[in-house]
């Protein structure tokens, strides 16, 4: 009987689990693909949003959204983070290497955008010796690297591109068409130019052995072609173009409002006030508070973390036999001298590849925890340094052991030396916290970026959440302060 | 000589030591008895606080036989073990610290020997190397309930016994970095007596002190001696070997020269680099 309710309850378990469909795309202010609604900005809004919730019906599956930096969207899928990414990929042949696409779900091709005074560009011909500007990874930077003639400039986000040309710093960008219509199109100083350049289809990338999943989504895809949802989702956006009308073979005139292309225009145009700013900026606290806990909860277990790991480490290497006492050697050094990035990536998408499987929390302490653990055993030596050598001598004179006499004599004495560079190591991992964001955590200075792409607020949301840090690390700075002044004034008693 | 050959409280026998290749010590072979005052002259460099520091093992001999405290160390007891010497070579240059002789002898009776020997014997140094963070009572109430295992107000109640008997009671909650350099060595005294120890040994106590805290100084001895302890007294100042000891050796290059009584060493020494040495000071 009870392996029967057993049974019964894995079964309930696994079809309510296998109903969800978990999808990835980095929220990154990137409209019209997926974004935070500018207007209530914990809302997620693009027409990939909405591509999947109709996706999701059509395979009768519960879509849940999983955030991740945009970069990492494919080694995600094979940490098993989520089952699909839908977030602009490009059908490429590299990429069909490492993933499987679904059928394209949009077609369109690269944009020529350039300054409104700038003179028309008709072509790529007409770019050479230009500096033109494209995105990271992206098929348009593909296309200007194969022109020898254009020197290429490549940026982490379409604002930053947008943003060097308007000051001038290049003389053209070339973007995906719903790039430049959205960020270009409405803008006066910006104008499209020049003939669409090459093809880019966007399709579902899933892990290679996904053969079912794949089958599935492929004829969701067909049946949103032909029922008309697909059309209806891109006409809203305004996305609707003649190689959709060519794929869908699907010539109608468009009747459909392009309503979600309008809101988001309406709220780009618009002026806002002070007033209405700072309502704005109060609406953010809820994420803001969220993404601070995170940053917290991230710096200080990491920092619980290297701060008894470099003592480990320290000891090792003061008083382990000599192999051990040169692996802490060298773990120190290996540690400093390696970037925390790659040490992050490593952690994150490498070590499951061995059957070590973290989360993205797990990891990102792991992964600053060590790498701090290497600092702060130096900081120890130093510590450990400046006391007089008689100290443990006298130590162990009085018949105290080699453990005694560092617990109570020499660690008492070092602590107080370590503690303001220790202090020091801590605010600038409150700060290094925001790397973390590469492997999919949203802290704070992730939301940074997803609220400044948003509203174009570099200067506001850039003040709101350095102020947040500055507010994060000085209670630390007191606590350490106290912690000193405590410890020289039980040196000072009478 | 008042005491018996029988009552000995510590012997070495063809002791050596050897730091990168230098014998600082050789053929070290001398007897101390029980509750005797032993006073170490010699130049600079003679080797005479090695040997202070081989006896409780922050040195470790290289060769010969120390019994101290009823426990006998052969150096054939350390052989195969790197020892983690201060002065020595071999230690790692880049970590110059922390050091401990024992550091790296796994043999665990030799450890516990080397251990039980420790308490037995108080060691006084040169630069006292009080606890700066720790209160004057603490100072002396660590080693009691660390190595004793008395409990917090058994250990504090023999702290002030100690600190009654070198006049340092009132000062007991004092920081011990904030008192003047004749307190500190009461203080460091009381510390190197609180494990009870059979034997004192003293490196250069009186080197850092004004005249009148000298004869302070001499008092301390003088009760520890009615008490019978056995005391060793590593020292520059002659005046003080000549008052205080029941003998006075003289060590020249890594050897003890000659021991005898105060009076043959000062007005009648027999060895004629002893001869030399008293010579040239007793004339300046």
């Amino acid at each position: 009987m009870k392996i029967l309710i057993y049974i019964l309850l894995i079964v309930a378990f696994n079809s309510l689990s296998a109903k969800n469909i978990r999808w990835a795309a980095d929220a990154e202010g990137n409209a019209p693909y997926i974004f935070q609604d500018p207007n209530t900005p914990n809302h997620l809004l693009g027409f990939e949003v909405d591509f999947m919730d109709e996706l999701s019906n059509e395979l009768k599956l519960n879509p849940i959204f999983v955030q991740n930096q945009w970069d990492g969207l494919i080694p995600g899928l094979y940490r098993g983070d989520y089952d699909i990414a839908v977030n602009g990929l490009e059908i490429t042949e590299d990429r069909k290497l490492s993933v499987s696409f679904s059928i394209p779900y949009y077609i369109t091709s690269e944009q020529i955008v350039t300054l409104s005074s700038n003179p028309d560009y008709k072509s790529l011909l007409d770019l050479r010796g230009k500096k033109v500007g494209a995105l990271k990874n992206s098929l348009a930077e593909r296309i200007l690297l194969s022109e020898p003639e254009i020197n290429t400039y490549t940026y982490e986000g379409e604002v930053n591109a947008f943003e060097d040309l308007k000051n001038k710093r290049i003389e053209a960008v070339l973007v995906d068409a719903p790039i430049a219509l959205y960020y270009a199109s409405w803008n006066p100083d910006m104008k499209l130019t020049g003939e669409p350049v090459g093809k880019v289809l966007y399709g579902v990338a899933l892990r290679l052995n996904d053969i079912n999943l794949l089958n599935d989504i492929n004829n969701a895809i067909y049946r949103m072609i032909s029922n008309g949802k697909l059309r209806e989702i891109m006409d809203r956006w305004n996305l609707w173009n003649p190689q959709m009308a060519e794929y869908c073979n699907d010539f109608r005139k468009t009747e459909q409002q392009p309503d979600k292309f309008n809101y988001y225009i309406q709220s780009q145009i618009r002026d806002i006030g002070l007033e209405e700013r700072l309502v704005r900026y109060l609406t953010f606290m809820p994420m803001i508070a969220r993404a601070a806990l995170m940053t917290v909860q991230i710096s200080v277990f990491s920092m619980i973390l290297a701060i008894f790991l470099g003592l480990i480490v320290i000891i090792i290497r003061l008083y382990a036999p000599a192999p051990l006492s040169i692996l802490a050697k060298i773990y120190v050094e290996f540690i400093r001298g390696t970037p925390l990035l790659i040490q992050l990536f490593f952690i994150f998408y490498a070590l499951p590849s061995i059957g070590i499987m973290l989360s993205p929390f797990l990891a990102a302490v792991l992964g600053l925890g060590l790498n701090y653990a290497a600092y702060e055993a130096e900081n120890y030596r130093a510590g450990f340094n400046s006391v007089p050598r008689g100290q443990m001598e006298a130590a162990l004179a009085l018949g105290m052991n080699r453990k005694q006499s560092l617990r109570f004599v020499i660690l008492p004495q070092a602590f107080r030396i370590v503690l303001p560079p220790v202090t020091n190591d801590f605010i600038s991992l409150l700060k290094d916290s925001s790397l973390v964001s590469v492997i999919t955590l949203v802290e704070l200075t992730k939301l940074y970026n997803q609220l400044s792409a948003t509203y174009f607020d570099y200067i506001g949301t850039g003040i709101l959440i350095s102020m947040v840090y500055l507010i994060l690390g000085l209670p630390f700075v007191r606590i350490s302060r106290y912690l000193e002044k405590k410890l020289l004034s039980a040196k000072d008693k009478n | 000589m008042i005491n018996s050959k029988n009552n000995i409280a510590l012997r070495t026998e063809k002791l050596r030591k050897n730091f990168g290749g230098d014998d600082i010590l050789k053929n070290i072979d001398f007897e101390v008895y029980h509750g005797e005052i032993i006073s170490i002259i010699g130049r600079s460099g003679c080797g005479k606080t090695t040997l202070l520091r081989c006896l409780n093992f922050l040195n470790i001999l290289n060769e010969g036989k120390i019994t101290i405290a009823g426990m006998e160390i052969d150096g054939k007891d350390f052989n195969g073990y790197k020892i983690g010497d201060s002065n020595s070579a071999k230690y790692s240059k880049s970590d110059n610290y922390l050091k401990d002789s024992m550091q790296f002898v796994s043999n665990e009776d030799l450890q516990n020997k080397v251990h039980n020997i420790r308490q037995k014997v108080g060691f006084l140094f040169q630069s006292l190397n009080l606890f700066p963070h720790l209160t004057v009572a603490e100072n002396i109430m660590l080693p009691l309930t660390k190595v004793l295992n008395y409990s917090k107000d058994e250990a504090r109640t023999r702290a002030e016994e100690l600190l009654t008997k070198v006049g340092m009671k009132k000062h007991a909650d004092r920081n011990s970095s904030r008192i003047s350099g004749g307190q500190a060595q009461r203080v460091a005294i009381a510390r190197a007596l609180s494990t009870n120890p059979e034997i004192m040994l003293y490196d250069e106590p009186t080197s850092a002190l004004d005249p009148e805290l000298v004869l302070e100084f001499i008092d301390i001895i003088k009760e520890l001696q009615s008490d019978d302890m056995t005391q060793i007294i590593v020292t520059h100042s002659l005046g003080l070997a000549r008052q205080i000891s029941g003998r006075v050796a003289f060590m020249d290059l890594g050897e003890i020269v000659e021991i005898d009584v105060p009076e043959v060493i000062f007005n009648n020494p027999q060895n004629t680099k002893t001869k030399d040495y008293i010579g040239k000071l007793l004339l300046a």
